[in-house]
């Protein structure tokens, strides 16, 4: 009995099934048994109190009895609550008391009691257990030293046994708890290593099996296809029997690649896939991938396009068919998700270091992209995204994870953006090893695929049109004239250089083919000759050269030598009408419309144009000047602004003007971020022209522009969203940072990090001039506006670490209050870079404006101050007369971002700037500029050709034309539009037509000032003032003085146009054929006939392209005068005096 | 309370003691002949580049919120000259006689190249702080400079972290009660003896007063911000200077007579008193060490070279070039020692405190009223008032040096709005260092003060390789007028703009 009760014991000890937590119970339950025993043992021996005897025993036979019961009756739980509550409130007090207190043996059982709460009970059972046990404690030991004759006390005899006793007894316990317990965890361990380990060994030869199985597959399935094959050739097969057979076939196919797919799968798992790098050739790797994919994306009514960066080395070092694999599994998928539109291979290439390359690889389609909760399974195996939709489309959800798996084999990354209904794009980059650095060049991919030449119709017919072409090759040349020949055009043929020369004297042509290496005289030779024939009349007809040398040396080459246009042979027909239809003149073109986008021939590179690594964007409350962000091209998404009639986009359908004007009226507006898809488009959009998106929001506190952008880049895996804490300019600030970083060719990490720290320099606050829009839009109480509003109270919000406050309070008059927040705008030890401050205001008149700059110019000093209205976003929230100073504190690197805000000089020469250029006025240190760049110009460049002009301020011209090359181009321009300016100055003043006049007078003011003659402009401004105020009185006297003035230039000009080369090109111009010229005045008389113009100007140019003798110099120049004003008849005359 | 006294007293006279001085004097010594004895072969350039620049290159500003060189060179004497240069000197005569001031002049020549050397590191490694200011210190090149060394990342950063708590603790005592203390004490002795106006709330009211006034001024110029504290020490130390020394030579002058002996008996004595030398050699050898050591003490402790304190001022300015900061630092150890410090001893040896033939000091003179006794013997009254004035400007000056130190330090431990608290703190304690008297917690901060030689020494001699190179760039180019790429800056957005500054004519 007793036996079998240990032997279940035991056999429950070290049962598995078991629960741990209930084994442990066991141990512990037998070894404090078999202790308090002997306990029990002792303290009889050494003749212990009665009651503690008691306490005892009844321990020893109860715990037993409840752990018994409770096991069988599978009530673990319970039996560890009663006895721990025993312990606590029964035998812990009872030994303590019984057993001499602190000069006993009970109290050391209280560790005992502690080790079992922590041991057997767990969660808030534990916890107050814990608690008891500790108030225990201390009661038993309070009582005893206030009261020491509530205890039971021992001679030091039985103290020192019964203390030594339990010591030792104590001590066993806890060896065994811990020796035992660690034993049962050491056993656990193993057993769930080996669990583990079987569990491996399973999917191991689970995969094993699997990679045999598909090998095994893979040996019929090719059986099955090749003989397949054999009845598809059999030429006596009936059509049903084709047709079942291709039906074989496409299935077949089908089951050979997912069979291939799960091989290639089980072969990462196993690990056994390998990447083997070789030597290849990109051209030819692109080639048989798009011959490939176009003929499925052409059977799906894909447009297929590739575009490859003609620096991409030619040859790399890296594993060739893992490469082609990612890339034909990105396509096959990017076809087999989209419908329509179209899919794009778009491959580029950056020199990470002299011989290792990054290679990017991005296929986008305009499929059914992918929700952005799907992205992060995107490339997990076995799943299909959106099953339910895809449903139809067949596929084993293998493709993207062993894209993935291989890419991240060979140490690369893959990406995804994708917005959901519209598209995605997945980029891979992999660094290869370079091979050859030679580029690639032009890539031009022929197309192998047998497309039916029945469903061929030539792109157009130009039954006019004669072109020659020339190639010592007969058979080139016949097949060439073929693929025209449904063109209709009059092809004419040469053999060798010499023979088109002969020819090119007889007709004129509209475009010539030239092949590049021939005997005798090569095209290069050939073209030269042409273009200066003597007599010739293809002086200057597009000369196309057709040639075998692939790569972008040759074409270097063919631009230098003056070709027209470059195609590599074996040329398609394509390709030919596609080049020559941009040479024939349009006239003579009929276009056959529904086939222009028919199949074509792909030209790589000519789809390329290079993405930016990164872009910055912004929402329009970022408040840059407009010109700024139209030069720097960035990407501005814009706020909403609500008002009662209706919501309108800030900046585009909305101005800060119109706002304020319709909120003094007593309108609401309220301004939001658009909403999230809003900005995946326009994320989506940007990132056409970059890898890379930074987008910069407004501060969190104020707008919802962060949650937006940070929810819509979730859908991108390349777009980081900065908040930049802030708002208006000071966010412009940063915007204008960041974009100066992107151009340094900075990563990601590197230009968010950088900002981070730029951030806390930015200083970001605005001083409100009343409280009432703040008010409406409830940022501050009505009471509040209302004390505000009777104590004058103009508050100063403050930005920083994304969170605003209120920066100050003043009371008093507008004045007083901007005056305080300019000194409060600029703390003490804070030290802004001098580059730039934004004063962004809303609706403060100028003179208030000039007032702040030169208040702020009191306190600190700043290069550039560019005055911007704020956004109707900013004023819908702040009302008018807000403004803020927005600025950064100096760092260890200097942005010069004033080089962006700079250029804003009127160069505009007429009337044609842009109205919105109006809307932001700028006043930059003019003077002071001006001044210094009279300075730097004086001081060093004295000898340089237009330091010394006379009545031209060469600074101010060279500030106007940026670079000396323009300068001396507009200094040339002025000077030969003098004649017709003087006289059509003269004849307006004459026919007193003053409208006119004005017209022309302010463009004669605008270029005076372009090139420098400031007083000239001076004088010209005034009377156009006086033009436009119709004061004719000053026009008829000063127009006189005025004009003298402009004259004197005359000798200046052509003085420094001599001396400085500019009319060089005059000497180079051979002197005219007396005949030919002759003839081009009959000719040009004809044209002048019939009033065909273009004839004209072509004639004209002809002629200016030679030089004359003096007298028909003379007479020349007043045709072109004429030509120029249309005036026919004053060109019939001029040539009359020839006659 | 017993134990920490003893350790202190230990550590101070470690710190302060001969090992401080051997320490420093090694460092210059060092400095001195990696940099090919500079003081010595460039002594035309530099004094070209420093006092004869001080009327033009010295006060233009081309660089943001930076100082120009003079301001900079102003506000880093602020500290460097106070009370010790009165004080102290007469006690080192006291202690080593006349030939104690032959050996302040060998310290402070050593000592300039220590400064120089901190100097050059301090602006190579400087950088701008969030405010936009320059911020730079032996914590700089201790983390960036001695941090870059192979394995040395934590300890750079480590030392930095030890200076800057050396430094935040030494500023509220030796910078700021101690200097109040000297003041308070000095003013009430001489202008206020035996008035009694009574206390409040315990504290005797002249006391207070004292404390107010100071405290208003203080709060008046660091409150306006380091550039207000430089605009006042521009103003304020040429004015102490010039006043004190014109004060020296008027006594000079009526003890014109026995200039020749002065000088004669500070070479004379060199090497101690010849009157006790008859013994043993081994007292000979004594009293010797004794004038060498008083005489190194103050040279070296004097002008703070060393303890890389005044650097942290010095990296404020407007040079580009590190060298041209370096050449400004010696300047401070010429005026502070070789000037102030040796007319203090004129007036002190003029006098009859010392029998300059024997040179042995006269019996019962006390060191510290030996200047104001020398001065009042020679001018009455007034002269007493003028050293007491003086020592009032000298510590005010110390005081408001400390507090840049002190600011700079606490934004590198916690941040530039923990410099500003620092601030409001710095100026509030003013009133308890007027009413209290000498505390342990002066003495601890004493022994702090001299402890910050020891991260910044290790800094020094660990970056002396780079100090050469900088050394040798700058001869190269601007003295030899080669044209090499200038070192400029450890970061390289620093070194590309100052590269464009120095191309444009900036120093």
């Amino acid at each position: 009995m007793i036996k079998k009760v240990i032997k279940d014991i035991f056999s429950a000890i070290n049962d598995h099934n078991r629960e741990f937590s209930e084994r442990v119970f066991l141990i512990f339950t037998i070894i404090s048994e078999i202790v308090v025993l002997v306990a029990f043992a002792v303290n009889i021996l050494i003749n212990e109190n009665i009651k503690e005897l008691i306490v005892i025993g009844a321990t020893l036979l109860l715990v037993p009895t409840v752990s018994i019961t409770c096991l069988y009756k599978n009530r673990l739980k319970n039996a560890v609550r009663i006895i721990v509550t025993g312990l606590i409130l029964l035998v812990i007090p009872g030994l303590f008391f019984f057993g001499g207190g602190v000069e006993g043996g009970g109290v050391l059982w209280i560790i005992f009691v502690f080790l079992y709460v922590g041991i057997m009970i767990n969660g808030i059972w534990r916890a107050i257990s814990l608690v008891l046990i500790t108030l225990l404690t201390g009661a038993c030991f309070l009582v005893q030293y206030y009261y020491p004759e509530y205890v039971t006390p021992h001679s030091r005899e039985m103290f020192f046994i019964d203390s030594f006793s339990s010591i030792i007894l104590l001590g066993l316990i806890c060896f065994f708890i811990t020796w035992f317990q660690t034993r049962l965890f050491k056993q656990e361990n193993d057993r769930a290593g080996k669990e583990a380990e079987r569990a491996e060994e399973l999917t191991r030869s689970q995969n094993r099996f699997f990679s045999s199985m598909s090998h095994e597959i893979r040996t019929p399935i090719n059986s099955i296809l090749g003989l397949n094959e054999l009845i598809l050739r059999d030429e006596s097969a009936s059509d049903e029997i084709i047709k079942d057979a291709l039906g074989i076939q496409g299935s077949g196919k089908m089951l050979l690649a997912l069979i291939n797919d799960i091989l290639d799968f089980s072969k990462i798992e196993a690990g056994s896939m390998d990447i083997i790098p070789v030597d290849y050739r990109v051209g030819d790797m692109l080639s048989d991938i798009v011959n490939m994919i176009w003929l499925r994306a052409h059977d799906k009514g894909l447009e297929f396009n590739v575009s490859v960066d003609p620096e991409v080395p030619s040859v790399l070092y890296g594993d060739e068919v893992r490469i082609k694999q990612v890339i034909i599994n990105l396509l096959n998928n990017a076809v087999k998700y989209t419908s329509e539109g179209s899919v794009e291979l778009h491959i580029e290439s950056g020199y990470i270091s002299d011989d290792t390359v990054e290679l990017s690889i991005s296929v986008a389609d305009t499929g059914i992209g992918i929700k952005k909760e799907s992205l992060p399974f995107l490339f997990d195996a076995f799943k299909r995204v959106d099953e339910k939709k895809n449903r139809y489309i067949e596929g084993t959800g293998l493709g993207l994870s062993i894209v993935k798996q291989i890419v991240s084999l060979m140490d690369g990354t893959v990406s995804v953006n994708s917005v959901y209904g519209e598209g995605s794009v997945f980029t891979v980059v992999v660094r290869q090893e370079v091979s050859d650095r030679a580029a690639i060049g032009e890539l031009n991919i022929h197309n192998e695929q047998t497309i039916k030449r029945s469903s061929y119709e030539a792109g157009f017919t130009a039954p006019e049109a004669k072109i020659l072409i020339v190639d010592d090759n007969e058979m080139n040349i016949e097949v060439e004239s073929k693929l025209l020949s449904a063109t209709g055009m009059d092809i004419d043929k040469a053999l060798s250089g010499r023979e088109a020369l002969g020819m090119t004297v007889k007709k004129r042509y509209d475009t010539i083919l030239m092949d590049h290496l021939m005997p005798e005289m090569d095209g290069i030779e050939c073209l030269e000759h042409i273009r200066n024939q003597s007599g010739g009349l293809n002086r200057t007809t597009p000369v196309i050269v057709l040639t075998a040398n692939a790569g972008s040396d040759n074409r270097d080459l063919y631009n230098r030598s003056g070709f027209d246009g470059y195609l590599v042979k074996p040329v398609s027909g394509e390709a030919l009408e596609k080049k020559l239809i941009r040479h024939i003149p349009s006239d003579k073109l009929i276009i056959n419309s529904k086939m222009v986008r028919m199949s074509e021939d792909i030209n790589a590179s000519a789809g390329y144009s290079g993405k930016a690594s990164v872009i910055i964007t912004a929402s329009s409350v970022c408040d840059l000047p407009r010109n700024v962000i139209k030069k720097l091209n960035i990407p501005i998404i814009p706020m909403v602004i609500r008002t009662e009639n209706g919501i309108f986009k800030d900046g585009i359908q909305m101005d800060a003007d119109e706002l304020i004007r319709y909120m003094d009226n007593g309108g609401n507006a309220m301004s939001s971020s658009m909403d999230e898809s809003e900005y995946t488009d326009f994320f989506a959009n940007a990132l056409r022209r970059a890898h890379n998106l930074i987008h910069i929001s407004l501060t969190s506190s104020m707008s919802s522009d962060f949650k937006m952008a940070t929810e819509a880049a979730k859908s991108f895996d390349n777009v980081t969203v900065i908040n930049s804490g802030c708002l208006s300019s000071a966010t412009g600030l940063l915007v204008l940072i960041a974009h100066k970083l992107a151009q340094q060719n900075l990563s990601v990490s590197e230009i968010v990090s950088e900002l981070e720290g730029v951030k806390k320099r930015i200083h970001c606050s605005f001083v409100v001039d009343t409280t009432e829009y703040m008010a409406r839009k409830d940022f501050i109480s009505p009471l509040m506006h209302k004390v505000a509003k009777s104590f004058y109270l103009h508050p100063a919000l403050s930005f920083r670490d994304d969170r605003f406050s209120i920066g100050g309070l003043w009371i008093g008059s507008s004045r007083r209050a901007y005056r305080n927040y300019i000194h409060k705008a600029f703390p003490v030890d804070i030290i802004p870079d001098p580059d730039i401050v934004f004063i962004t205001y809303v609706d403060i008149p100028i003179d208030t404006l000039l007032w702040i700059k030169e208040e702020i110019s009191k306190i600190a000093y700043f290069e550039n101050v560019v005055f911007q209205q704020a956004s109707a976003a900013i004023s819908s929230n702040c009302g008018s007369g807000t403004f803020g100073i927005l600025y950064f504190a100096k760092g260890n690197k200097s942005y010069s971002l004033s080089n962006y805000i700079d250029t804003e000089t009127e160069v505009t020469v007429d009337n044609e700037d842009d109205p919105s250029i109006g809307d932001s006025p700028k006043f930059s240190m003019e003077a002071l500029e001006e001044k210094y760049m009279a300075d730097t110009v004086r001081g060093d460049s004295e000898d340089k050709w237009y330091s010394d002009i006379k009545g031209i301020d060469a600074a101010a011209a060279l500030k106007n034309c940026a670079d000396e090359e323009t300068f001396k181009n507009i200094l040339k321009m002025f000077y030969d539009n003098m004649d017709a300016n003087r006289s059509a100055l003269d004849g307006f003043i004459a026919a007193q037509d003053y409208p006119n006049y004005t017209i022309k007078i302010h463009a004669l003011k605008s270029s005076a000032r372009l090139i420098g003659a400031v007083e000239l402009g001076e004088e010209a401004a005034l009377l156009e003032e006086a033009g436009k105020e119709k004061n004719t009185a000053y026009i008829k006297e000063h127009h006189k003085v005025c004009m003298e003035h402009y004259e004197s230039y005359r000798s200046i000009l052509a003085e420094v146009i001599n001396k400085n080369g500019l009319a060089k090109e005059e000497a180079n111009k051979t002197l005219i054929d007396p005949d030919e010229l002759k003839e081009l005045y009959s000719k040009l008389k004809t044209a002048v006939r019939e009033f065909d113009s273009v004839e004209i100007d072509a004639i004209v140019e002809k002629i200016s392209g030679y030089s004359l003798p003096e007298d028909e110099a003379k007479r020349f120049k007043a045709i072109c005068e004429r030509a120029d004003d249309y005036d026919y008849d004053g060109i019939l005359t001029a040539l009359e005096g020839e006659t | 309370m017993e134990t920490i006294i003893r350790i202190n007293n230990a550590v101070n006279g470690f710190a302060w003691g001969t090992f401080g001085l051997v320490l420093l004097l090694g460092t210059g010594i060092i400095c001195t002949l990696i940099t090919g004895f500079f003081q010595i072969t460039h002594l035309g350039h530099w004094y070209k580049k420093t006092f004869g620049s001080i009327r033009g290159e010295g006060r233009i500003v081309n660089d943001a919120g930076a100082l120009s060189q003079y301001r900079t060179f102003c506000t880093a004497l602020c500290a460097t000259v106070g009370t010790g240069n009165i004080a102290g000197v007469s006690s080192a005569i006291c202690v080593g006689g006349a030939g104690a001031v032959f050996w302040m002049w060998v310290a402070a020549f050593f000592g300039m190249m220590v400064k120089y050397s901190e100097n050059v590191l301090g602006i190579y490694y400087r950088r701008r702080n969030v405010e936009g200011a320059w911020s730079g210190g032996p914590m700089y090149y201790l983390e960036d400079g001695v941090g870059s060394l192979k394995h040395c990342r934590k300890l750079g950063r480590g030392l930095g972290v030890i200076f800057c708590i050396l430094t935040m603790v030494a500023s509220f005592g030796i910078g700021n009660m101690i200097q109040i203390s000297k003041i308070t004490i000095n003013v009430e002795e001489t202008f206020f003896r035996g008035v009694d106006k009574g206390t409040f709330l315990g504290l005797p009211k002249v006391n207070l007063t004292i404390g107010l006034v100071l405290m208003l001024a203080a709060a008046i110029i660091i409150f306006g911000g380091f550039r207000r504290v430089a605009l006042a020490s521009e103003k304020l130390i040429p004015f102490m200077c010039f006043s004190y020394i014109l004060g020296c030579l008027i006594v000079a002058l009526i003890h014109v007579t026995k200039l020749p002996a002065v000088f004669a008996a500070i070479f004379k004595f060199a090497l101690g008193p010849e009157a006790v030398k008859g013994g043993a050699v081994g007292t000979a050898v004594q009293i010797a060490l004794n004038t060498i050591k008083s005489g190194c003490k103050r040279g070296i402790f004097s002008n703070e070279a060393g303890l890389g304190s005044s650097v942290i001022v010095h990296c404020n300015s407007c040079a580009r070039e590190p060298v041209k900061q370096g050449l400004w630092g010696m300047a401070e150890v010429f005026v502070d020692t070789i000037i102030i410090c040796t007319m203090t001893a004129v007036v002190v040896l003029s006098s009859d405190a010392v029998d300059l033939k024997t040179g042995l000091v006269a019996a019962g003179t006390s060191d510290a009223t030996l200047v104001a006794r020398a001065f009042r013997d020679c001018l009455g009254k007034p002269g007493e008032w003028f050293v007491v004035m003086a020592i009032v400007l000298f510590a005010f000056s110390t005081f408001i040096g400390w507090s840049y130190y002190g600011a700079k330090v606490t934004e590198y431990l916690l941040g530039v709005k923990s410099a500003r608290a620092y601030r409001v703190i710095f100026v509030i304690i003013i009133i308890w260092g007027s009413v209290t008297e000498s505390s342990l917690a002066w003495e601890i901060s004493d022994t702090f003060n001299g402890l910050m030689m020891i991260p910044n020494l290790i800094g020094v001699l660990a970056l002396s390789p780079l100090i050469v190179k900088l050394t040798r760039n700058y001869i190269e180019r601007r003295i030899k007028g080669k044209d090499i790429e200038p070192m400029l800056s450890f970061d390289p957005d620093l070194q590309r703009d100052a590269m464009k500054a120095v191309q444009k004519g900036a120093y």
